[in-house]
């Protein structure tokens, strides 16, 4: 009996060192991935900032005047306005 | 009992072994200093607010930068990375090879965008390394330079907004930082059973100003323009709703690159348009034309015998081509802008009233708009003043106003009186959370009826003026020129102007008042040759822009 619960004893702490050390075996992988979710999402908002500038850039009034200038559309717009519309009223 | 032994002892060598290396580690490696290594505090900057025009089209947003460090101890070969890097930067080897001292430990290089660091990294060279910065982007350039100012750093490198809306709102811009603790191990991988606590920042605040960014374009190209035509040394031009003097354009020349602003002088940040006083001439009489009519001292039918110059002491005040009409209405006094007409309608108010009604337009004091760099500009003490002056701030000499100013109190006298408070930001938004900027009437100046009375003044000293003007066909316009000498050293340089022109349209419900100014015009010295055309440039294309239909 005795003999019995020494060897249990042993087991049980076999086990908890096997346990132990695969605990901290994945704590390391889950360190590793978090710095790599880290530099992810670091790299994701750059890309984000990087987009968002490249639209803004297309939707300025810089860019239509350049590509204006490149389609030769530099003419300014002289609108005629129509007067006493005797036709169009349904009268 | 060997084999338990056995196992003891093997267990017994590998406790040794760890502790040694927790020794060494803990106690004898360099890594090993008093501080703690791995707690590590890092703050985490906010996004700097965005600034936006009045339909959310961006002015100011940020991106990414990198900033270029060597470390020169970890570099072999000098030469070839000198070499190396300029075949991209386009320094200067020998401006490179200065830099890299070999006994620093980290040099900054240069700030550069992301497809330079890309070509950078492809090199694979050793001892460079790239630090994320956030600077700020202009997607529409320097086109509102001088209303958006810049951000720049403060003593301790910390970024900072200067004039404009960047230096006013900077606070709400900046926004708060945030706290990250983490514990990291000797590779700088998170331990995870450690402390991993963050405090996110509170990014900064967005900006919806009031500004147009198409009218602040068509502003800008005509103010350009017009001082290649005119040949004059500088110029602004303000376009705004009278009703709410809420701010559309605002825009000087010369201004400055807001994305390099470290290449220019300081002079060229200050805003003219208010930050510098100036002499108005006779875009300040409607005003002076208004009070007296608001007090019954005079009516717009009264008449005037112009019959030569006036004198005041030991001056002569005369007309500006020194021609008189005789017998002249008030509206002819503004019509064909005659100095001694207002001299008579100053007299008639009384100095006492005139004073009072300086104080009234908010001369003399800042208007409160929400820009970096305002001056209120100077209003002598009333027991200062000479007749003379009490006679020549009449046609505006003698006083010292800002363009904002001028803008605000003409606005006062055609939008029925009520003077406001001019403003550039209409909405400040945070997250879900939103407030919105309400014009503020300030007080009122004067009446509804005496509002309309000089509207109608305005639309005629515009169609009856000494200049025929190219004005928009079918639409009444109304407005005044004005050319003020500049005193120089005490006397005024008769050579040396202020040609400005102010006008608004419709004349029946303005939906814009504009102010365009220029110094110094080489061409001609008079507002109604210089000023008056452009602003009518200005006008046709804000009526097409406004889809404003013609009256007539």
């Amino acid at each position: 009996m005795k003999k019995f619960g020494v060897q249990l004893i042993i087991l049980v702490f076999l086990a908890l060192v096997v346990v132990n050390i695969g605990i901290f075996v994945h704590s390391i992988v889950l360190g590793a991935d978090m710095n790599a979710y880290e530099l992810n999402t670091q790299k994701l908002h750059q890309e984000n900032l990087d987009l968002e500038n490249q639209m803004y850039e297309v939707d300025s009034l810089s860019y239509a005047a350049s590509q204006a200038a490149k389609l030769n559309f530099t003419q300014p717009a002289n609108p005629i306005y129509l007067e006493n519309l005797k036709y169009a009223l349904n009268r | 009992m060997n084999k338990l032994k056995l196992v003891a002892g093997a267990f017994f060598i590998l406790f040794l072994i760890i502790i040694i290396k927790l020794f060494y580690l803990q106690v004898l490696s360099p890594f090993s200093v008093s501080q703690n290594n791995y707690l590590q505090s890092n703050i985490i900057e906010p996004n700097r607010g965005k600034i936006f025009d009045r339909f959310g089209s961006p002015l100011a947003t940020n991106q990414t930068r990198y900033l270029l460090y060597i470390q020169p101890k970890l570099v072999a070969d000098k030469d070839n990375l000198v070499h190396s890097l300029d075949s991209v930067l386009s320094l200067g080897e020998a401006t490179l090879s200065g830099l890299i001292d070999m006994n620093k430990t980290w040099v900054a290089v240069k700030t550069i965008d992301k497809n330079t660091k890309q070509k950078l990294s492809g090199l694979g060279l050793k001892g460079i390394g790239f630090q994320d910065e956030t600077a700020r982007s202009y997607p529409e350039a320097s086109l509102a330079a001088h209303l958006l100012g810049f951000v720049g750093k403060d003593y301790q490198g910390n970024n900072i907004g200067y004039f404009g809306v960047e230096g006013f709102y900077n606070q709400d811009l900046t926004g708060l930082p945030g706290i990250f603790k983490t514990e990291r191990d000797i590779l700088n991988q998170p331990i995870l059973f450690g402390t991993q606590e963050k405090l996110n920042p509170q990014d900064g605040r967005n900006l919806y100003l009031s500004l147009d960014k198409s009218v602040q374009t068509i502003a800008k190209s005509e103010l350009q323009k017009g001082l290649e035509t005119y040949k004059a040394q500088s110029g602004c031009i303000i376009v705004a709703d009278p009703n709410t003097v809420q701010i559309l354009a605002l825009t000087c020349l010369p201004d400055f690159d807001v994305s390099k602003y470290y290449l220019f002088s300081e002079n060229f940040f200050k805003d003219p348009a208010i930050s510098d006083t100036y002499e108005p001439g006779s875009i300040f009489k409607p005003l002076v034309m208004a009070a007296a009519i608001q007090e019954n001292k005079i009516s717009p039918e009264d008449l005037y015998d112009e019959n030569g110059p006036v004198k005041i002491g030991n001056y002569q005040i005369k007309t500006w081509d020194n021609t008189y009409e005789g017998k002249i209405t008030m509206t002819r006094i503004l019509e064909k802008s005659s100095n001694t007409g207002m001299v008579y309608v100053g007299s008639k108010l009384g100095s006492d009233l005139l004073y009072q009604y300086l104080q009234k337009y908010g001369f003399g004091q800042p208007t409160g708009i929400d820009l970096q760099g305002e001056v209120g500009g100077y209003l002598r003490p009333k027991d200062q003043w000479y007749p003379i002056d009490f006679a020549t701030v009449t046609f505006g000499q003698g006083i010292a106003v800002t363009p904002i100013q001028m803008i605000r109190a003409f606005s006062a006298v055609i939008n029925g009186g009520k003077l406001m408070k001019p403003y550039v930001v209409q909405k400040i938004s945070s997250g879900n959370e939103t407030i919105q900027i309400q014009p503020k009437v300030e007080k009122q100046v004067i009446s509804q009826l005496t509002s309309d009375i000089l509207k109608k003044m305005l639309v005629s000293a515009v169609e009856h003026g000494e200049v025929k003007w190219a004005r928009p066909a079918g639409y009444v316009i109304g407005g005044k020129t004005g050319t003020a000498q500049i005193p120089i050293q005490g006397h005024y340089d008769p050579s040396k102007t202020i040609a400005s022109f102010i006008g608004f349209a419709p004349a029946d419900n303005p939906k814009f008042i504009a102010l365009v100014m220029l110094r110094e015009p080489k061409t001609s010295p008079w507002g109604s040759e210089t000023a008056a055309p452009m602003f009518f440039d200005i006008a046709k294309q804000l009526l097409v822009y406004y889809n404003i239909p013609p009256e007539q």
